[in-house]
Order: C-alpha cells, then sequence, then structure tokens
C-alpha cells in the first residue's frame, strides 16, 4: 500500500512536472514567435506584389491622361509616377524580405525586366508630347505587358501568403490543441490528486479510532511506565537517603579532603561534634593542620605528618594511624583515621574515617587502674595470708606463755614475784592484741557482730577522745537523726574509729579542725559509693572523719591500705592502722573511702550495713555460767601443739575435771573407744593426721550423739565451720585463750550437755 | 462716474480683443510659414488653429528645415546597415502650425495613408526626415519626405504597428480630431 502510494505520488509529481515544462515550452515558443513577427517587418507580401501592379496602372492612366490633354498631368506629375513604380519595384528587392518576393516564381525574371522597361520609358516618357498618341500607345503596352507579369507575381504571393497563413493556422491549432489537452491532463492529474486525498482522509478518519485506542493503550503505558520511573527515582533517593543517612549517622567523622588544595570538601555531623565547628565552617577552607596541635604525641610536626599520609592514600594504600586532633576549644583528641583514595578521577580526594579514641584511652586508663586494684588486693590477700599465717603461730606461743604465767600466779603469794608474772601477762595480752590486729587485716579476726548505734559508740568514745586529742584541734561531731542502726563487731569498730581519729590528729601537727559525722546512705547502682567501693547496693550508715591536715600525696595513696605502711616513722606507729580498718570493715561487709586532696584534708568514710531489724538478736545473753556448779566432767582434749595442750589440761584440771589429752585427731579417736564416754570434746580444728578437729567431732558423735564439742582455732575459718555438719550449740574459742574464757565455755557447754541429756540421766 | 469713462473703458476693452486676435493671427502666419520659393513638399491641413480650421500650411524642404532639425541613426528593416536620417521633429510641426488635434493622418505619394496619434510626438522624437546619411532623398529613395522613428534607441518601436506608421513618400498630413 505504501509502495503503490509512493509510486502513484511519484507518478503524480512526474507528470505535473511533464505538465508544467510542456506548458512553460508552448508558451516559451508562442511567445518566441509572437516577438519574432512582431519584430520582423512582416509586410504584406500580396499588397506589395499588387502594389506594383497598381503603379505601373497609374503610369499607364496618367500618360492616357495627359495624351488627352489633361491639364491635372504635367510632364513632372509621370515621372513621379515612374520614380513611385521604380521605388515599390526597386522596394520589393531590396528590402529585408525582397528575396521572399523574389523566391516567388517568375517574380526574380519580372523585377528585372520591369526595371529595365522603366528605365528605357523614362526618356520616351520625358519626350512625350501632348499629342503623340502612337508614342503614348507604344509606352503603355509595353506597361501593360508588365502588368500582365506583375499580376502574376502577385497571383503567386496570394498563393504564397494563403500556404503560409494556412500553415501559421495549422500551427497555432496545433499549439492550442496541446494546451487543450495539458488542460486536461491537468484536469485529471487535480482530479487524481483530490480523489487520492479523499481516499487518505477516509482512511486516516477511519484509522483515527483505532489510532485513539492505541494511543490510549500507549498512555496507560507509559503511566505504567512513569509509575515505575517514578518508584524507582524515589527508591534511587531513599537510597541516597539511606547513603546519607550511613555517613551521617556513621560513628566514625567522615572527612572527604581534596589533596590539591588542602581543604576538606565534605564532612558529616559526627566530624562537627568532633571538631566542635559547624560544617559550613569545616568546608570553607579548613584544613587538617588547622585541626591539629603543632607537634603529635610522637614527636612529629603535625603538617609533615599529615602530608606523609595523605600521599600514601593518593599512592593507593589505606593508612591506619592514630592522631591527635585539636579541637576548637583547644582540647587534643586523641584519633584512630584510616585514609583511603577517593575513586574520583578529576580530582585528588581522599576520605578520612576518624574514630574518636578519647573514651578508649579512658577505659584504658581505668582498666590500668583496675588491674593495678587488682594488683593491690592480690598483695594485700598475700600479706594477709602470711600475717594471718605468723598470728596463728604468734597466738599459739602466746597462749602458752599466758597459760603459764597464769599458773605460776596460782602458785605464788609472793607480791614481787606476782608483779612479774602480771608484767609478763600484760606484754602477753597486748602481743595477742597485735595479731588480732594483723588477724582483723587478714580479714581472720574472730568478730563477733551484732547491732550497735554507731552514734552511741562514738559519743561513748568521746570522753577519752579529748584526753588524746590536743587543744589545738577542734573537733566537731555532726550525728544526723534517726540514724540506722548497723551491724558490726563493737571493738572492731571502735578501734577503727580511733584509727581514724588518731590518723586525722597526726595530720594535722599544727592544729586544725576535725569533724566526726554519721549519715545514713542508701547505695544504688547509680551512687557515686557503688562506683568507688565494693558495695553492693543497699543500706548503709557512714561514718566520716574529716581532717584539715596536709592530705595524702597522690603518689601515696595506692599503698595506703598496705600493711606495716606508715608515713610517720617506725617508732610511733605500727603501720597496721588503715589496714586493720581496711581488712574490719571488708569483713564487716561495708567498705572504706578516703578522700584526699594535698593542702586542704583528708575524709576517710566508713559504710556500715545498716541493721536488717527482721532477724536482729537484740541483746547479750546473760553470762550466768559462772556462778551454776558444774559437775567434774570427763574431758577429752586434742591439740597437737603440746605446750598449749599441756595448758589446757593444767586449767581444767585445777578445776576438778577429768582431762585426757591427745596429740591428733586419730589418736582422740582410738582413746575415745578404749576410755569412752567423755562428757566433752575439746579439739583443735587443724591437726596432723587424717582426721582433723569437725571430723574428729562427727566421728565421736556417731557413738554419743549428745557430745557438746569446743573448737580451738588460730584464726577464724569459715570454710571450716560451715557446712560440716556441725552444731549451732558447739563452741568455739579463738587462741590464745585466756583461763577464764576457757572455763566459761566448758562449763556452758557442760550444762547444754546437762539440759540435753536430763531425760537419759534421770 | 460717467458715462464717457464707462464707454471709452469698454471700446478700449473691445478693440484690445479684437487687436489680440489680429495679432496673434498675423504673428502665427507670419512664424510658421516661411515664404515658399522650391517646390512643396509638404501639406499640412485639419484642425491646425482654433480660429481657423479650414487652414492649410504649406511646407517647401528649406521651410521645413527652417524649423529645426534633428539626427536620428537607427536601422530599418528597408535599409542596410545604420543610416543616419535627418529632419524635423513631428512635434515641432504639429506646433508650429498649432495643431489642436490628437492624432494627424499622414499620406503619401501611392495614396498609402496611415494615422498616428499625437502621443508618438509626444512620447519619442518622431521626425519627418528630409535626409538620408546628409543627403536629400528622391522619389526613388522613398523620399522626399519620411516619418522616422528611434527604432535603434527604443527596442518597444520594433514592431509591425510603428513599421506601418513610419510612411514614406510623405505627401500631406491632416490633422484630426
Amino acid at each position: 500500500m505504501t509502495q503503490t502510494n509512493k509510486a502513484l505520488l511519484v507518478f503524480q509529481v512526474l507528470l505535473a512536472v511533464v505538465i508544467v515544462a510542456a506548458s512553460l515550452i508552448i508558451m516559451t515558443s508562442s511567445l518566441k514567435e509572437v516577438r519574432v513577427i512582431r519584430a520582423q517587418f512582416r509586410g504584406n507580401l500580396t499588397y506589395y506584389a499588387a502594389q506594383v501592379d497598381y503603379e505601373l496602372l497609374q503610369i499607364v492612366d496618367h500618360i492616357n491622361r495627359y495624351v488627352q490633354d489633361d491639364p491635372s498631368v504635367t510632364p513632372e506629375t509621370l515621372i513621379m509616377r515612374l520614380d513611385i513604380a521604380w521605388s515599390r519595384l526597386s522596394h520589393n528587392t531590396s528590402n529585408l524580405r525582397g528575396d521572399l518576393y523574389l523566391a516567388l516564381p517568375g517574380a526574380s525574371a519580372f523585377a528585372e525586366e520591369a526595371l529595365e522597361t522603366l528605365n528605357a520609358i523614362e526618356p520616351e516618357l520625358v519626350a512625350l508630347k501632348r499629342d503623340d498618341d502612337a508614342r503614348a500607345i507604344a509606352i503603355t503596352s509595353e506597361l501593360r505587358r508588365l502588368v500582365t507579369q506583375s499580376h502574376a507575381v502577385a497571383m503567386q504571393a496570394i498563393a504564397y501568403d494563403a500556404e503560409n497563413d494556412a500553415i501559421h493556422l495549422d500551427g497555432m491549432t496545433a499549439r492550442n490543441r496541446s494546451v487543450m489537452y495539458l488542460i486536461l491532463a491537468f484536469l485529471g492529474l487535480a482530479a487524481f490528486s483530490l480523489y487520492q486525498s479523499w481516499r487518505e482522509v477516509r482512511t486516516s478518519f477511519r484509522q483515527s479510532a483505532h489510532l485513539e485506542r492505541r494511543v490510549e493503550a500507549r498512555t496507560s503505558e507509559l503511566k505504567t511506565s512513569n509509575r515505575k520511573l517514578r518508584a524507582e527515582i524515589d527508591e534511587r533517593g531513599r537510597a541516597q537517603e539511606r547513603f546519607r543517612s550511613l555517613v551521617d549517622h556513621a560513628t566514625d567523622a567522615i572527612l572527604i579532603l581534596d589533596a590539591q588544595k588542602g581543604t576538606f570538601v565534605e564532612a558529616n555531623p559526627r566530624a562537627e561534634a568532633l571538631y566542635g565547628l559547624p560544617r559550613e565552617a569545616l568546608l570553607a577552607g579548613c584544613s587538617p593542620i588547622d585541626l591539629s596541635p603543632e607537634f603529635q604525641p610522637d614527636g612529629q610536626r603535625s603538617d609533615v605528618a599529615a602530608v606523609a599520609y595523605v600521599k600514601r592514600a593518593l599512592d593507593g594504600e589505606v593508612p591506619i594511624f592514630e592522631w591527635m586532633h585539636r579541637n576548637i576549644e583547644g582540647v587534643d583528641v586523641p584519633c584512630q583515621i584510616s585514609l583511603v583514595r577517593f575513586p574520583d578521577t578529576k580530582r585528588d580526594l581522599v576520605r578520612g574515617s576518624i574514630i574518636d579514641l578519647t573514651e578508649m584511652k579512658n577505659a584504658e586508663a581505668s582498666n590500668a587502674n583496675l588491674e593495678r586494684q587488682l594488683v593491690q588486693a592480690q598483695k594485700l590477700e598475700a600479706v594477709g595470708q602470711m600475717t594471718g599465717g605468723v598470728a596463728h603461730d604468734f597466738n599459739n606461743l602466746l597462749s602458752v606463755i599466758l597459760g603459764n604465767m597464769e599458773l605460776l600466779e596460782d602458785l605464788t603469794e609472793d607480791r614481787d614475784k606476782l608483779e612479774l608474772i602480771d608484767a609478763a601477762k600484760q606484754a602477753s595480752l597486748r602481743g595477742a592484741a597485735l595479731t588480732r590486729s594483723m588477724l582483723n587485716f587478714a580479714r581472720r579476726a574472730d568478730l563477733n557482730p551484732q547491732e550497735i548505734s554507731l552514734g552511741e559508740l562514738v559519743g561513748g568514745m568521746e570522753l577519752w577522745m579529748s584526753r588524746t586529742i590536743p587543744v589545738t584541734i577542734n573537733v566537731e561531731t555532726s550525728f544526723s537523726p534517726d540514724l540506722w542502726s548497723v551491724t558490726a563487731d563493737v571493738s572492731g569498730a571502735e578501734s577503727a574509729l580511733l584509727n581514724l581519729v588518731i590518723n586525722a590528729r597526726d595530720a594535722m601537727p599544727y592544729g586544725g579542725c576535725m569533724t566526726i559525722e554519721t549519715e545514713n546512705v542508701l547505695v544504688d547502682k547509680a551512687s557515686d559509693e557503688f562506683s568507688k567501693t565494693d558495695l553492693k547496693p543497699g543500706r548503709y550508715v557512714m561514718l566520716a572523719v574529716r581532717d584539715t591536715g596536709e592530705g595524702i600525696p597522690a603518689d601515696v595513696m595506692p599503698r595506703i591500705f598496705e600493711p606495716f605502711f606508715s608515713t610517720k616513722g617506725l617508732s610511733t606507729n605500727s603501720g597496721l592502722g588503715l589496714s586493720m580498718v581496711h581488712g574490719f570493715m571488708t569483713q564487716s561487709c561495708g567498705d572504706v573511702i578516703i578522700d584526699s586532696e594535698p593542702g586542704v584534708g583528708t575524709t576517710v568514710k566508713l559504710f556500715f550495713p545498716a541493721h536488717d531489724k527482721g532477724q536482729g538478736t537484740t541483746a547479750l545473753e546473760e553470762d550466768d555460767q559462772s556462778t551454776t556448779r558444774v559437775p567434774k566432767a570427763r574431758i577429752l582434749v586434742a591439740e597437737d601443739q603440746e605446750d598449749v595442750l599441756n595448758i589446757i589440761a593444767r586449767s581444767l584440771e585445777a578445776q576438778g575435771h577429768h582431762v585426757t589429752t591427745t596429740k591428733s585427731g586419730d589418736e582422740a579417736a582410738s582413746r575415745f573407744d578404749e576410755l569412752g564416754p567423755f562428757d566433752l570434746l575439746i579439739t583443735d580444728i587443724v591437726m596432723p593426721g587424717d582426721m582433723q578437729g569437725p571430723a574428729l567431732a562427727r566421728h565421736l558423735r556417731s557413738f554419743d550423739q549428745n557430745l557438746p564439742v569446743i573448737f580451738l582455732s588460730g584464726y577464724t575459718n569459715e570454710a571450716i565451720l560451715n557446712g560440716n555438719g556441725l552444731r549451732k550449740e558447739d563452741l568455739h574459742l579463738m587462741k590464745p585463750v585466756a583461763r577464764e574464757k576457757l572455763i566459761a565455755a566448758v562449763n556452758e557447754a557442760l550444762t547444754t550437755k546437762r539440759s540435753h541429756a536430763s531425760p537419759h540421766e534421770s | 462716474m460717467n458715462r464717457i469713462t464707462l464707454i471709452s473703458v469698454w471700446a478700449a476693452l473691445c478693440l484690445a480683443v479684437v487687436a489680440a486676435f489680429v495679432g496673434s493671427r498675423t504673428m502665427a502666419q507670419e512664424s510658421s510659414v516661411a515664404p515658399s520659393q522650391g517646390p512643396v513638399v509638404l501639406e499640412i491641413s485639419g484642425r491646425i488653429m482654433a480660429s481657423a480650421p479650414e487652414q492649410s500650411f504649406v511646407f517647401d524642404i528649406a521651410g521645413l528645415e527652417g524649423l529645426g532639425t534633428t539626427d536620428i541613426l537607427t536601422e530599418t528593416p528597408w535599409t542596410t546597415g545604420v543610416v543616419t536620417f535627418t529632419g524635423v521633429r513631428l512635434r515641432d510641426i504639429l506646433n508650429a502650425v498649432d495643431a489642436q488635434g490628437s492624432a494627424v493622418m499622414a499620406t503619401a505619394l501611392n495614396d498609402y495613408s496611415i494615422t498616428i496619434p499625437k502621443e508618438d510626438s509626444d512620447m519619442y522624437d518622431v521626425i519627418v526626415a528630409t535626409r538620408q546619411d546628409g543627403r536629400l532623398m528622391t522619389v526613388r529613395d522613398r523620399g522626399p519626405l519620411w516619418v522616422i522613428y528611434p527604432w535603434s534607441d527604443r527596442s518597444e518601436l520594433r514592431n509591425e504597428v510603428y513599421y506601418a506608421r513610419s510612411i514614406w513618400q510623405l505627401m500631406s498630413l491632416e490633422v484630426l480630431e
């Protein structure tokens, strides 16, 4: 269809071209002819030819009139007529169409003859007289002959012109006809074009509906694809948003550096926070050197080092290094930086990811601090172990000395000797107190925790404290009302407070102000005390002693709880003061905080756990054993230290008891089999041999269920005492054991046994 | 005003009109018609003067050339090569006889006649030639007078209309209405 249309169109165009060309040709040819005809002196051949006849006949007429005496005809007139005729002939033969005339049949011969004749007649005419008829007839007959010939030529001219006109007419007719054909062709072409156009219009009308449907379909397709595109664009926007937020919310500070200019071209909010500068300021020609101190911690110049790192990054490496930045407030910020070349070919861009190491460094520092604390604790632990061991052996020695002194006391009445014995006894007791302090530090003191009021405790000590403290020191006390009671060993607490007071006094040799205060404190996980100490969350009562002394130097602080460490000089102090306080507080489930500022003063705070009111044993049991009469009893004693064994045996025998001594658990068990039953077992906890104190007690109780037991030990060891099937009523004595204490314990145990065994005995 | 003055003014006015009429007529006759000594070559008749329509003028060669001659160099269909024609402008001749019409009918010795519109003489320097290449023309040379258009100068004249008006052996001009 399209091909046909094209062919038709080409045909039409060609036809139109042909029509136009033909029209042009016809028009130009006819125009040309018209121009030629108009331009040429066409003349009328017939007229000219006939004019010759006419002029010849005029001569003849004039001659006749002249001969017949017509006065209007003169000889001049005759000559003029001759001249006119001659000029006509000459005109016909000499002008531009002369050849045409001469070409007529007979014309050439006639013209020649006529001119000759006219030339010959001229003298005759000049000589003609009015009455010379004969001559006139001769001349006119010559002229008539010429007229006949001229007429024949004129006839030929008429025929020629007629023929010529017919040719002209034929040409014109042909031209007209072809013009008509052209018009017809043109009309046909126009009609065909109209028909063609009409068909196309009809087709296009018919197609327009179809087209509309297609357009509609395409439109909806376009809409769909537009929607998809929009969704894609949105998705890309979101992706960009996500990437943006990835950068914006990155934990690293991210900066992009133009390496050629040395300035930043991009920065994320984290970078703003790191440097304390808004993004606009960072991007306004800020360089990394502007944000760094002049020298790095390793001594390098910042600018030199920075250039080196950036060059490495540009060379394709990914340098990761530590860097010290300086923010806008002038604070140095330790950072870790990784640089990577940005994939931009036009510019040298380097992306820097910067991690703020401040917190990490702080954490490292606190880790180091923890480590130091751990080392300290381990050191204290080790020293405690050693001290505990020494104290244990020392206690045994002191027990022997004390026991022997007491026995010796009974044997003499001599006052002087008694004084000596008493001095020795006092020294032994002081030694015992010392070992007790040591054991306190080692957290192995034999504490007797009970509900006490710190307010009363401090109030009770004020009396003697005033004697100890010089008048240059002003003592102030501040007790908060409704103070909770605490659970603690009274003597331990007193000793601790005394230590603190003495330390405060010694810190203010030139006087000052000492404040003793108590306060209820609630410790939770958010509170300051929780982070500084090992306290568990709960209720505590704080006892604080504050001085306005010199304070404790920072280098001394870590060693302050070390035993035997003292700043006071060997003579005045044992160096066990704060060590003991620390040990005591730890054992009492509390803790110590020391705040000190050199030049301002030191505050030592003791945190005692508040007493839980639900299960308080309020009062000490009445000590009525001493008044009770106790019958003689069979007592089995197991003690590996022979000195101690002897002292115990003598003391008990002095009370009238029957004592069987053994040096180990195994021996005691076998003696029990041989000599049993016994009323009481006194045993050391730690002994050589297979059977230790608790095991011995269990073994013997398998024979005598109600056998009372008194345990002796150099130090309290809860692991041994608890969870070994021992009973509540079992007594526990701390070596060295004073005689009264031993006797009281024996009496108590025997009384308990009696009350338990009474149904059996009666 | 007295009656005598009025009458004398009127009389003077009438005298002046008569004098002017006679004077102008005398002047016209004197100026255009030179005394004819040679043979008459051109007779002009028709509406020549408003006052004397029936009057005619005759010219001999000298009288005609006395009106002032001009040259036209041109080719013609009847001659060979460029020919110099010398003659008097038709315009000048018509002015000289105070022609009043819009055309003239020209008649030749052989009774050929053609009408020439006055516009031709106004627009073109149409001459009544007396000489061809400086020589007077004989009857045999299509003389003695020949109306010549400046064909070589004006291409629009080169057609049959103007060739037909180029009358030779011119004998008389009649000024038409």
